[in-house]
């Protein structure tokens, strides 16, 4: 990448005609012109999603069997619902650890306050859904105004959904989430009549949904100008401080929901049943391809979220101890980014 | 571009950086990348490691070493001795020796054996991990229930001082320890403890036991004399309900384990017993295991990745505790037949969901019962009974565990339970009653 | 070119390096502050035994100082993991291979800081994320972690003892915490790395073109982030006896909070352990007295939260103009 040189003043002609561009490329190797494809379209991790699932197929019978692929679609489609937020936020250059917290939250709001005298379930995960963007908002504008980076706010913010969760139902163990929550994760569940789990066509609409709305509408152009360069945003008369106070606010919400469906899934719920799903998120926006700061998208996330399921999917049918499956999450992880998500040479930046 | 001078002569110029090798640089590296992640993808391919994987015994430790003993025919509980260094259980009835059965840690003789009476009211310590589950939640209820009633009998004074964890993402042992050493500072005679790790806290009971404070653990094992524990016997526990569902299956089927949080030593000891149940019976295949981690939705979650890849029959689940429920709930999902479920640490849900089976095809298996107002109850009586100078004749207090099966199910399944309950489970037996727990004791009187 | 550009500031160090030690004494009052409530509510505070108390914590967040300082996201999600290797390396290596003295220190420390090194080169030479690369080193480790010792580990009658209670007439804690922090002043202040390292933090680019040798600073700093961390390790095991790989990942998300609460700009290119160890004191003596209070468990994380958030928020209004200015 040759850039003109700055600072030769005295021997640059006055008016150059055909001020050097930067030179076309030619003669790209099939790997230069794989790499630029890829920096527009999460090509390997596709190739890689779908490498394992062959491994798999080949290695164990069965594994591609209808009912086996819904269980696993079900579990892409949590996690790929849980990842939402993150994914936004990795886009402003920020970072969400609250994401178990809210889904604690919103997994207790369906369990435990289902029967409030007066209030039916739908109006009570409203009012969740609105008192966990505030919290969210405030955390946002927290992180903005005053300069905080975000890791430490959404870690009180995460500790403090579930706090308050736990105070106001009391602490106690109630029942379990509502039928109709259950079948959205049931596996053999079907939609209208398509043999695939409600949770998996919702996650569907979500990613064509999050997609055109960060991509074809001006809010969305906006969350990226600001995750690009915040001081060119702000010149541009975006408002920055709009942008955090929203996208934590949204990634709040979407994690309430994802602990409302999650409660369905796991049946009984507990402290811990947002944990998994923390890591697993910014693995998968990581994993992805999403930059912080962006570029990135959706629906590089819902490969990442494809990948790394499919990948623990078939460890564990292989029998990997936990020990090994974590060994080799952190090698894929490494392996992966080192195809796609290198940054630029300090000499590039000069 | 210009440099100027490097600024360190601590450091060499670096050695990259001239245009002239830039190109082949890249390609070197890029190259080099390359050939890494493939070698990276083929160690993925090659390494399609044990099926139905062999784990190293884990280090020395903590751990059960199977001295394999008579295991006995298959659908038989192994009868392994007790390591009994101060030769106290030895001392103990025949018919209380059989709870110690294959224990995994060490029972030493207790410290406090010749303890005098305390004579005033005791001022009470309690050290207790965040509730994360019913069972963790009775149980704190309850030790303030029993205080409470102790306080009106004169037994105990003041406030129950506590110490709990202040976040349960980061808690670890060294911080239990400092809550713990925070209580013996503050003065108090007796501490209640469930510990995090039971061998982290043996050094600081050690020393408090010295000053003369007393400890009284629930649940892990502490390995110091100055420490009465109240446990389960974690072998037992899941020995008997494996054994008999092995016998239920004549010894014939697949089989697929589901860990618990590896890392505790609770976990490990009942892993072998799984194994060494299993190993008497030729003809029970282990499929392979899974990391249910304790917590049932983990379990659903990595059990329906499981089935994903195994669609052939299975028999029998062993899990390692508390995570039936998940286990009920993953196989229900995927609609394929539910195997016989090893119900260790059963809760109103997976009881339920036996009893749904019952009634639809005679669905049959084993599981343990204890619920943790019961044992909570045991626990404190057995502190008050130390301070009363009962004289323990043994460190560690444990039981043969409360089998579940057909026949008694009624008596452990709560009234209207459902699968989605969240609650324990009903008191089936008792626990340590009062005649059970006077025999522990060298002069028992009434608590 | 020279006379064009004279405000190009030279490394600089009076504003930032101000308002930095500024932030940092925030913490240092915070910190003050909760002491005295705690002596005032405990009358037998156990000076000894809190010290040791804090060792790990306070290990945990120096650990992560360096790899924060060099700037570019830079960050080390792996300490946690790294300590419970050095311990468990000793419990299952060292000790059963009579290396278990003296010189187990000093060979964890560069089994620590060879991890740290890897960790560096990936972020350097592969040129991939810090914050990703510190999450796969993390999964790797737990998972090395649970190979090395699936079930705790006990050490009895170790040196490390001595770290629980008083090597000689210091407390114990008070040496845990001495040694990484030797390591650091030795190698950023008897050397020009101190700078280098701010230099790098501060602005790579500049530093770069200044002749500074920016990938070796930053693969230095994920190596002294190592070193300093396996010295956390035996501390552990030194108050536990115990080397156990469960609790692995517990000081991850709290050393960092330690190292925000002390004031450390996470962007990098200013600070020092002193932050680290006044938001470690501060983070500690917090919890101490929320356990003192008796607050009810069920209050306990809402107002731990909001504590840690406030504490954070005064702070970062302290040094507010600094960062308006970067």
């Amino acid at each position: 990448m040759m850039t003109t040189q700055q600072g030769s003043l005295d021997t640059a002609a006055p008016l150059a005609p055909d001020i050097t561009a930067p030179a076309p490329p030619e003669g790209l190797s099939a790997a230069q012109r794989l790499l630029s494809l890829q920096r527009r379209f999460p090509l390997v991790q596709l190739l890689l999603t779908v490498a394992v699932l062959g491994w798999g197929a080949a290695a164990m019978p069965g594994f591609l069997d209808p009912t086996s692929l819904r269980s696993v679609l079900v579990l892409c489609a949590l996690t790929g619902l849980a990842s939402i937020g993150q994914t936004l936020v990795v886009l402003i250059r920020g970072i969400d650890l609250s994401l178990a917290g809210f889904i604690v939250a919103g997994a207790v709001t369906v369990t435990q306050f289902g029967d409030v005298p007066g209030v039916p379930l739908p109006v009570m995960l409203v009012l969740a859904v609105v008192c966990g963007g505030a919290t969210g908002g405030l955390v946002g504008y927290l992180c903005h105004r005053f300069a905080i980076h975000p890791i430490i706010v959404t870690l009180a913010a995460g500790s403090i959904a579930v706090g308050v969760t736990a105070v106001l139902s009391g602490g106690g163990t109630g029942a379990g989430a509502p039928g109709w929550v259950v079948r959205l994760s049931a596996p053999m569940s079907s939609t209208f009549g398509l043999p695939v789990p409600p949770v998996v066509v919702i996650w569907g609409l979500a990613v064509v949904a999050v997609s055109v709305l960060l991509h074809r509408t001006r809010s969305g152009r906006r969350l990226l100008a600001t995750g690009a360069s915040p001081v060119a945003a702000e010149l541009a008369h975006i408002s920055t401080r709009k942008v955090w106070v929203t996208v934590y606010a949204v990634s709040a919400a979407l994690a309430i929901l994802a602990g409302v469906v999650l409660a369905g899934f796991a049946g009984n719920v507990d402290n811990r049943l947002g944990n998994p799903y923390l890591f697993q998120s910014i693995a998968a926006v990581v994993l992805g391809g999403t930059a912080f700061g962006g570029p990135g998208s959706y629906t590089r996330t819902t490969v990442g979220v494809l990948l790394l399921t499919t990948v623990s999917t078939v460890l564990v049918g292989l029998g990997f101890q936990e020990a090994d499956q974590q060994i080799l999450n952190g090698v894929v992880i490494l392996a992966a980014m080192a195809l796609y998500g290198r940054e630029r040479r300090l000499r590039d930046q000069v | 571009m210009t440099r100027s001078e490097p600024v360190s002569p601590l450091l060499r110029p670096s050695l990259k950086g001239t245009l002239m090798n830039r190109a082949t640089y890249r390609r070197a590296r890029t190259r080099v990348v390359a050939s890494s992640t493939g070698v990276v993808l083929t160690a993925l391919l090659a390494g399609c490691g044990g099926s139905g994987g062999t784990v190293a015994a884990g280090a020395s430790g903590a751990a059960t070493d199977a001295e394999g003993t008579a295991s006995a025919a298959c659908g038989q509980v192994p009868t392994i001795a007790p390591k009994d260094p101060d030769g106290a259980v030895k001392a103990l009835p025949a018919d209380l020796q059989k709870a110690y059965n294959a224990y995994g840690e060490e029972v030493f003789a207790s410290a406090w054996q010749n303890k005098k009476a305390l004579g005033r009211a005791a001022k009470v310590g309690f050290s207790y991990l965040p509730a994360s589950n019913a069972f963790a939640g009775a149980v704190i209820k309850q030790v303030e229930t029993s205080f409470a009633a102790a306080k009106a009998d004169g037994l105990v004074q003041g406030k129950l001082v506590k110490r709990i964890m202040t976040d349960p993402a980061t808690m670890t042992p060294a911080e239990q320890i400092r809550g713990y050493n925070e209580l013996v500072d503050s003065g108090v005679d007796i501490i209640y403890i469930t510990p995090l790790s039971g061998d982290a806290m043996v050094s600081a009971v050690d020393a408090a036991g010295k000053k003369g404070v007393v400890t009284v653990a629930l649940g892990s094992t502490i390995r110091s004399k100055y420490a009465v524990n109240v446990a389960e016997n974690a072998y037992l526990n899941i020995a008997a309900p494996t054994a008999l569902v092995a016998g239920q299956l004549n010894g014939k089927g697949n089989v697929v384990i589901v860990r618990g949080f590896q890392g505790l030593s609770t976990e490990t000891i009942g892993y072998q017993a799984v194994k060494d149940v299993l190993a008497a019976c030729p003809d029970l295949k282990v499929l392979g295991q899974v990391n249910g981690a304790f917590v049932p939705p983990v379990a659903k979650a990595e059990l329906l990745k499981f089935l994903a890849s195994h669609p052939q029959q299975i028999d029998m689940v062993a899990q390692l505790g508390v995570m039936g429920s998940g286990v009920y709930a993953a196989f229900d999902s995927t609609g394929r037949d539910t195997p016989k479920v090893v119900d260790a640490g059963a809760s109103a849900s997976s009881l339920a969901s036996w009893k749904k089976l019952e009634t639809a095809d005679g669905y049959e298996t084993a599981g343990t019962g204890g619920n943790g107002t019961q044992e909570a109850k045991a626990w404190f009586t057995v502190g008050m009974m130390v301070m009363a100078g009962d004289g323990p004749k043994v460190g560690t207090i444990t039981r043969e565990p409360s089998v579940i099966t057909k026949a008694n199910l009624a008596d452990y399944l709560p009234a209207g339970a459902k699968v989605s309950d969240l609650g324990e489970v009903e008191d089936g037996e008792a626990w340590m009653p009062q005649s059970y727990l006077d025999q522990f004791f060298d002069n028992p009187s009434q608590s | 070119m020279s006379a064009v550009d004279q405000r190009a500031p030279a490394i600089r160090r009076s504003p930032g390096a101000h308002f930095t030690r500024h932030t940092c004494l925030f913490a240092l009052a915070l910190a003050t502050a909760l002491l005295i409530a705690n002596l005032a509510l405990q009358p037998r505070f156990g000076v000894t035994a809190q010290l040791a108390a804090v060792a790990p914590l306070g290990i945990a967040a120096m650990a992560s100082v360096p790899s924060i300082m060099s700037g570019r996201g830079g960050i080390d999600l792996s300490v946690s993991p790294l300590m419970t290797l050095s311990g468990l390396l000793y419990a299952t290596r060292l000790q059963p291979g009579g290396l278990g003295g003296y010189v187990a220190l000093p060979l964890l420390m560069l089994v620590g800081a060879v991890v740290g090194t890897v960790t560096g080169l990936l972020v350097v030479v592969g040129r991939l994320q810090p914050i990703v690369v510190s999450l796969a080193m993390f999964f790797v480790l737990t998972g090395l972690d649970l190979k090395l010792s699936p079930s705790p580990t006990t050490i009895s009658g170790s040196w490390m003892a001595g770290f629980a209670g008083s090597m000689g007439p210091v407390p114990g804690g008070l040496v845990a915490l001495a040694v990484p922090a030797a390591l650091w002043l030795l190698v950023s202040r008897l050397t020009t790395y101190g700078s280098l390292l701010r230099s790098v933090g501060g602005n790579d680019v500049t530093a770069f073109t200044s002749g500074v040798p920016v990938g070796a600073v930053r693969v230095l700093a994920y190596a002294l982030g190592g070193a300093m961390a396996a010295v956390g390790g035996l501390v552990l095991i030194g108050l536990a006896s115990t080397a156990e790989a469960g609790t692995s990942g517990s000081y991850t998300l709290i050393a960092i909070a330690a190292v925000a609460l002390g004031g450390l700009p996470l962007q990098g290119g200013a600070g020092g352990i002193a932050n680290a160890l006044a938001g470690a004191a501060a983070i500690y003596l917090l919890q101490s007295l929320l356990g003192v209070l008796q607050v009810s468990q069920t209050w306990l994380q809402v107002i731990y939260g909001a504590l840690l958030v406030g504490a954070v928020l005064f702070g970062a209004i302290a040094a507010r103009e600094v960062k308006k200015g970067r």
